[in-house]
Formats: structure tokens, C-alpha cells, sequence
């Protein structure tokens, strides 16, 4: 479970590597902007992708912290930035339920539901969708 | 002397392999023994599993007699005699001949060990040879009308039929099997591949008995470029329905042979039972997954990265403590570490190096069946096998050269009759040799066939409509018309190629893998193919430079020239810039103008050097600031969010955990600077 500008989110524990503290990465030309660049880890080649660009929220201010959570996927590497993680864990319901429209997210296609989380409402997000930017 | 010495080493270089092989066929034979003793309990001894034993005892002969190991090579010539006649059905097998295999294989393999330990052969197996001659000359049992005649075989495919195939169908006939030819229509680029699937399929419950191209039909609708294969199977039953597709491919198949109640062969039930012979090996090398090698060389490149930082590290504190001796020892010996790591990562990669003896066997096979179906008489002969290439190179080589070889078989080498007429002998000569130059290898497939009939090029093109009637059209110009895509020659689609597609893909396939390939044809006289590729995609030389405030790598192999700018040669044309090279305008590339750059990235002062690269004939400057220097880089792939963006082939680290983008010039043109991806 994570944040990014204040909202709760989470991602399903099984495609996760491991979180890394964020470094500047190589940018790469032409790509749309919410991919950040390149960052090598351990003798492979992570592809950074900013998380709150995805989701359409406003971006970082310039000297936060941000940590990255690392995924595999069929194409490789990819690390989603972050503001920050929270906790990893299990959520107090099995099953996400239908998340409301009230939560504004701009991007509603990534989300799988709404979890209950320790302290309220956790958005759960799916891996694919956010990764590639599109359902 | 030093050639002796030379010669000597040589030598024992190739005992060493030939045991390396010798002891895998002893390990297959073993297992092949095995299956066979079992197979009676199913009933009746499987005949198909011979072959393999047959051409294990026929390569052992052959590697014997090659080291001049007589003895050896005698015994293993009078047992494949018998494995011969077995084969073809005209001697029995019973229980008593399989005892006399398996006494055989163990004779053989101890006459092998007394060799390669230097011990004197003081065995004699005159006894055992005798008791072969004796098994060899026995008489076939059940004779009469040729069963194959009652296939529905198109002529051609019935031709082509070798000895043994022939009588692999007859032997299944009389067991009452039955015979189904199966069509499959494949992608050009991975015919090679799915054939194997299928063919491994289909292979579960019937056998296999061959391969055959076998023309598409040249019905319009989808997938016009399939390429067509067909497979001889007999046995019981067709694994899944008839019509459909297997391992993804579509098949077409029909029972070809009489539908007489089946009594075939099932499977081989797993062997039980210890090994043949001796357990300890013959020679000292290894088989191992290429897996394990990936992970030895990704090892040894984190090993390098961790001794760099180390030494940065280091410096740091020696620049810190100029006086401390005991600092600038440390440094000394961190820098002694790293250069121990170079040639160990070297090593690393070269572990994956494979001979390109490998793929030409395969293409070996491939011209024997396809010359045949097509009345042609081909000799090919291979040099250069020994060359070594990586393995996911070699892995993607097969389909383009399997391409220029049907090229060659149907466009080159003409049928006997006009041979002769032109005065050529009758049987047409393929060859196909190798040599390393530097970083590439270099592939010649050379035949002695019309040549590139520049007539004829000028004909399709102009009722394609490629060339205006009557326009100039030079040698060189319709050599690169033939590889244009769906561009042929043929007027009629022969069994084996005439769809225009070949020489497309299979230049294609060359320039993913980073090479080239040359066309020399003279009419009348015959074609020469030279495909080059690089020995390794992964360690590279490359030349690192600094652009637009990042470094970035350019793999040597791509780089033509460098050149300095000087400012009064360059100007713009349509929004491009570009220098006046005394060898004609150059379109520059800019990375500040592609990157999306953050506001607080210092401002740069315009590149002063151009390296000069590009893909062929439409050469790019791509501007610089300035030279980092050379250095062999491992090119890391940079995933599947990356795959669309061009002109880049991975990343690599330097040895400072920072990625720097390794370029590919050849995909990278010259198009719009601002706003969208330059294609």
C-alpha cells in the first residue's frame, strides 16, 4: 500500500519485486511523459513510470521524497514512483468492492475496486492498466 | 618447431571434441538400446527405433576413422552393416539380435575407452564380428507387390522418397497402419520453428516418416505469403481433428493409405535399467543450459559494476588523504582487481559461442530433400564450420539462410538438362563456408547455377510496375530488386519458392541481427550471398560521447567517420539541419531537440562534432559534444514500454549505476525535429 498526493492506493502484493528508493533515472526521448526513463538495478534495466502522471493526478513538487515499487512484467522491469509506501499487508476485506465516483480519480480504467484498509479506504489498482496506460 | 608443436595441439584439440562426441552417442545408444529391448513386451519390436541407433553407429565410424582409429572403426562399420539391413527391413529382429546389438555397442565402447587411455588393444573381437557378418546376411522375411503403389502419392512427393522412407511406409502398411499426408501453411519468419512443433506434435502419436515442402495453393484470401510444408505420418491415429490447426498452425490433413484395422506400435514405455558399459565419461566437456550461462554472465557484470564502485570508492578517499600510503596501496590493488574482471567477463561471453557447423547440417539436410523434389542434383559442401557465433545469433540465422538456399535451389541452379546444354556438369554445386573477421562472421552461400538473370529482373519488375518501360536498370540496381517484398521472378510457383517473399524476410532477419548482406551474380555462371553478423550482440565495442548534457553509447560497428563541425558548412533545408560533407549533404540529429528536457538542465553550447552513421546509403550525423572514449559495454534490453521508440538498442552501465542509452543508428532517420517521434 502506498500514497501518491494524498490519495491511498494499492497494488496486488504478487507482481511485486521490491521497493527501491527513487534516483533520477536516464530519460529516453519520444516516449509520453509519464514514462521517466531508465534506472539500472542489479545487471537489468528498470523502466521508470511515474504514478501520479498515470493516474492524472498533479505531479511531485520539486525535492519530495519518492520511493519506486518494482514490478516484472512480460516486458521486463518497471518501477512505478511513488510518493511514498506505507505498509505491506493484507487488507481487512477478501474482495475490492465497486469504487464510488465520488473518489474523482481521473483514471477510473485502472482501478480494480476499493479496499478496507487499517486506516479507511484504500484504492486498489490494476498492474497492467497502469503500467501500459490504458486498460 | 613451431609447426609441429602447432600441428600436435591441433590434434589433441580435435580428440578432445571427437571423445566429447563419442561419449554423448554412447549415452544415446545406451538409451536407444534400452527402448528397444523393452518394446517387445508391447507386443512386436518397434523397426523405427533403429534409425537412430544406426546413425549413432555411423557417425561413431565415421569420427574413428577420421583419427585413424582402425580398429575401432572396422567393428563399428561390420554393426552398421547389420543396423542397415534391419533398417530397410530385409533382416529379422528378433531377441537374439537385439543381444547381439547390445554386445556390440559394449564392445565398442571399451575399444573406445582402451584408446582415448592409451592402453594397447589387446581385445579381439573376431568372434563378434563374425556373429555380425552372420546377422547382417540374414534373409528378409515376407516378400511381394509393392504396397506403396496403393497410396494416393502425388508423383512428385513419391520421387522424392528416400530408400529409407520407402521402407519405413511399406512397413507400416504391411502392419496395417495407416498413412496421412498433413498440409501446413507457416509464417515465412518462423517456418523453421513451427515445422519443428508441429512435427514434435504430430510425432506423439504417429511416426513421422517426412518432410516436404509442398506449394501453397495460390488462392487469394488471407495470409497470401504462408509458406507450404507437408508431413508423411503414419501409424494409428491423427492427433486432433483433421482439419484445424496444431501448435497454432493451420493443417490440412488426409489419409492417404489404406484404412486396414490398426495394430500399430504405442509408445515406449521408460527404461529401467543401468547404462551400458563403463560409467566413467570419455572426455572432459560438458553439455549445459544456456540459462545457467546467462545467469554466469550476469554474475560477472554485477561483479564488475560492485569492483567499479569500489574503486571510486577508493579514490575518493585517496583523493581525500593525498599522503596515506596505505590509501594509495588500496587503490593499486582495487585497480589490479578490475583488471582481472575484464577477461573473466570476456570468458563469460564467450561461453556462448556455438560453431556454425550447427546450422549448416541442418541446411545440409534441407538441400537434399529439396533438390530432389525439385529434379535438381545438387553437391553442397560446407568450410568454415568451426567458426564460432553466439547463440542467439545463430538461433536467428537458420530462417534467413533456409530462405537464401531455396533461393538458390529454385532460382540458381537449373535443371540437369540445361546444365548440360550450357555445358555445365550436370550435378549443380552449393557452397557454403564461414570465416571470422574481427567482430563478424562472415557467411557465403555461393552457387554455380544462371546467376541473377538481369533480363528477367527487368521483366517482373516492369509488369509489376516497379520500372518504367524501357528505364536504365543496373546490375547493382536489380540485385536490390530481387529482395524487394513480393517482388519474383518466377512465372510459375514451383514447389519450392516463387512467392516473392524469401529474400525479403530473409534480409530482414539479417538487418534485426544487425548485419548486412552483399549480392555478387554473374550471368550465366552462377550467385554469391554474403551475410555478415556480428559474433556477439551482447559484449560490443562502442564509442561513448557526451550529448545534450547525457552520455550515450554508439555501438563501432555502426560508425562510418567522425567528423568536426565547422560552422559555416552547416544550413537548414525544411526545417532539418544540415552539413555540407565533402561526400554530400548530411541530415544532423540533435538529442536536446528529442528529449523532453527538464526546465533545470544546464544550457548546452551546440554540438562541435558529428559521428556519422546510419543505415545503408542514408547516412545521419548525430551531433555531439564531445568524446568520452571507447569501451566494450553489455547492451541491457530495455523492456516492452520501450520497444516503439526507435533508433535505440538497450541501455548499458558503464560501471557507475547510471544508464546510458546505446544507440542503433540503422534505425534511426531523420524526419520532423519537434513534436512527435522522429520516423
Amino acid at each position: 500500500m502506498f500514497q501518491a498526493a494524498g490519495q491511498a492506493l494499492a497494488l496486488p502484493l504478487l507482481t511485486v519485486v521490491e521497493v527501491v528508493p527513487f534516483r533520477p533515472p536516464t530519460p529516453v526521448p519520444w516516449i509520453d511523459r509519464a514514462v521517466l526513463g531508465l534506472l539500472p538495478l542489479r545487471g537489468r534495466m528498470v523502466t521508470l513510470v511515474d504514478l501520479r502522471n498515470r493516474l492524472g493526478l498533479p505531479p511531485r513538487p520539486p525535492g519530495g521524497r519518492a520511493q519506486v515499487i518494482i514490478v516484472e512484467t512480460p516486458g521486463g522491469l518497471v518501477g512505478l514512483v511513488v510518493d511514498a509506501v506505507t505498509r505491506v499487508g493484507g487488507a481487512r476485506t477478501e474482495a475490492p468492492r465497486a469504487a464510488p465516483a465520488a473518489l474523482g480519480l481521473a483514471r477510473p480504467g485502472m482501478c480494480r475496486g476499493v479496499l478496507e484498509g487499517a486506516e479507511g479506504d484504500v484504492v486498489l489498482l490494476d498492474p497492467d492498466s497502469v503500467i501500459r496506460g490504458g486498460p | 618447431m613451431a609447426d609441429g608443436r602447432g600441428a600436435r595441439l591441433e590434434r589433441d584439440r580435435l580428440e578432445r571434441e571427437f571423445f566429447a562426441e563419442m561419449e554423448e552417442i554412447f549415452d544415446a545408444l545406451a538409451a536407444d538400446l534400452r527402448a528397444l529391448a523393452a518394446a517387445p513386451e508391447k507386443g512386436r519390436p518397434c523397426q523405427a527405433l533403429i534409425n537412430p541407433i544406426f546413425r549413432g553407429v555411423h557417425s561413431l565410424k565415421g569420427i574413428a576413422g577420421s583419427l585413424g582409429f582402425h580398429g575401432l572403426a572396422d567393428l563399428a562399420h561390420a554393426f552398421e552393416d547389420l543396423l542397415d539391413r534391419l533398417r530397410l527391413g530385409r533382416a529379422d529382429l528378433t531377441r537374439e539380435t537385439i543381444g547381439l546389438m547390445e554386445s556390440s555397442v559394449d564392445a565398442l565402447f571399451h575399444l573406445a575407452r582402451d584408446v582415448r587411455h592409451g592402453t594397447s588393444a589387446a581385445r579381439d573381437f573376431a568372434e563378434l564380428r563374425a556373429r555380425l557378418h552372420a546377422g547382417a546376411a540374414a534373409p528378409p522375411s515376407g516378400a511381394g507387390a509393392d504396397p506403396l503403389d496403393s497410396l494416393a502419392l502425388d508423383p512428385g512427393l513419391r520421387s522424392s522418397l528416400s530408400q529409407y522412407e520407402e521402407g519405413r511406409l511399406r512397413e507400416r502398411l504391411r502392419a496395417g497402419g495407416r498413412v496421412y499426408l498433413a498440409r501446413l501453411r507457416l509464417d515465412p519468419q518462423r517456418f523453421d520453428e513451427q515445422i519443428r512443433e508441429v512435427t514434435r506434435e504430430v510425432g506423439r502419436t504417429l511416426e513421422v516418416l517426412g518432410v516436404f515442402p509442398d506449394p501453397v495453393a495460390a488462392a487469394p484470401g488471407p495470409a497470401p505469403e504462408a509458406v507450404g510444408f507437408a508431413i508423411l505420418a503414419a501409424g494409428e491415429a491423427f492427433p486432433g481433428s483433421r482439419g484445424g490447426a496444431i501448435a497454432g498452425v493451420p493443417v490440412e490433413a488426409t489419409e492417404i493409405g489404406p484404412a486396414l484395422p490398426a495394430g500399430s506400435e504405442e509408445g515406449i514405455a521408460p527404461p529401467a535399467a543401468d547404462g551400458v558399459g563403463d560409467l566413467h565419461g570419455l572426455s572432459g566437456s560438458l553439455r549445459v543450459p544456456v540459462e545457467r550461462l546467462d545467469e554466469v554472465l550476469a554474475q560477472v557484470g554485477d561483479l564488475s559494476m560492485a569492483a567499479m564502485a569500489l574503486q571510486r570508492s577508493a579514490r575518493a578517499a585517496r583523493d581525500a588523504h593525498p599522503g596515506d600510503r596505505a590509501l594509495r596501496d588500496l587503490e593499486q590493488k582495487i585497480g589490479a582487481l578490475l583488471l582481472r574482471l575484464r577477461p573473466l567477463q570476456r570468458s563469460a561471453v564467450k561461453i556462448r559461442l556455438v560453431p556454425l557447423g550447427q546450422v549448416f547440417n541442418r541446411l545440409a539436410r534441407l538441400v537434399d530433400r529439396t533438390a530432389r523434389a525439385a529434379g535438381k542434383e545438387v553437391d553442397l559442401r560446407t568450410l568454415g564450420g568451426e567458426v564460432e557465433i553466439d547463440k542467439a545469433v545463430m538461433d536467428e540465422l537458420a530462417t534467413p539462410l533456409m530462405h537464401l538456399l531455396l533461393n538458390a535451389l529454385d532460382h540458381g541452379i537449373e535443371l540437369p538438362h540445361k546444365r548440360a546444354r550450357a555445358g555445365k556438369p550436370a550435378r549443380g554445386r552449393l557452397v557454403l563456408s564461414a570465416f571470422q573477421r574481427g567482430g563478424h562472421a562472415l557467411i557465403e552461400m555461393s552457387d554455380d547455377g544462371g546467376g541473377i538473370d538481369l533480363a528477367a529482373v527487368r521483366a517482373a519488375a516492369e509488369a509489376a510496375g516497379r520500372l518504367a518501360p524501357g528505364a536504365p536498370l543496373s546490375r547493382a540496381e536489380a540485385h536490390e530488386m530481387i529482395f524487394a517484398p513480393g517482388f519474383s521472378t518466377a512465372r510459375t510457383v514451383s514447389r519450392v519458392s516463387g512467392r516473392g517473399v524469401g529474400l525479403d524476410v530473409a534480409r530482414r532477419a539479417i538487418r534485426r541481427l544487425k548485419g548486412s548482406i552483399q549480392t555478387r551474380s554473374i550471368e550465366g555462371h552462377g550467385t554469391t550471398f554474403t551475410v555478415t553478423v556480428p559474433v556477439s550482440l551482447v559484449l560490443v565495442p562502442a564509442l561513448i560521447v557526451r550529448a545534450g548534457g547525457q552520455r550515450f553509447a554508439i555501438p563501432i560497428g555502426s560508425v562510418r567517420e567522425n567528423v568536426r563541425l565547422e560552422p559555416s558548412r552547416l544550413r537548414r533545408v525544411d526545417g532539418i539541419q544540415v552539413y555540407d560533407h565533402p561526400r554530400g549533404p548530411l541530415p544532423l540529429v540533435r538529442f536536446e531537440d528529442l528529449i523532453p528536457s527538464p526546465s533545470d538542465r544546464p544550457e548546452t553550447p551546440p554540438g562541435g562534432y558529428a559521428v556519422v552513421a546510419g543505415p545503408p546509403g542514408r547516412p545521419v550525423g548525430i551531433v555531439v559534444d564531445g568524446f568520452i572514449g571507447r569501451q566494450e559495454i553489455i547492451i541491457k534490453p530495455i523492456g516492452g514500454l520501450l520497444e516503439e521508440v526507435p533508433g535505440l538498442a538497450g541501455a548499458a552501465d558503464l560501471g557507475d549505476a547510471v544508464a546510458v542509452l546505446v544507440l542503433d543508428p540503422e534505425s534511426l532517420v531523420v524526419g520532423e525535429p519537434h513534436g512527435g517521434p522522429v520516423c
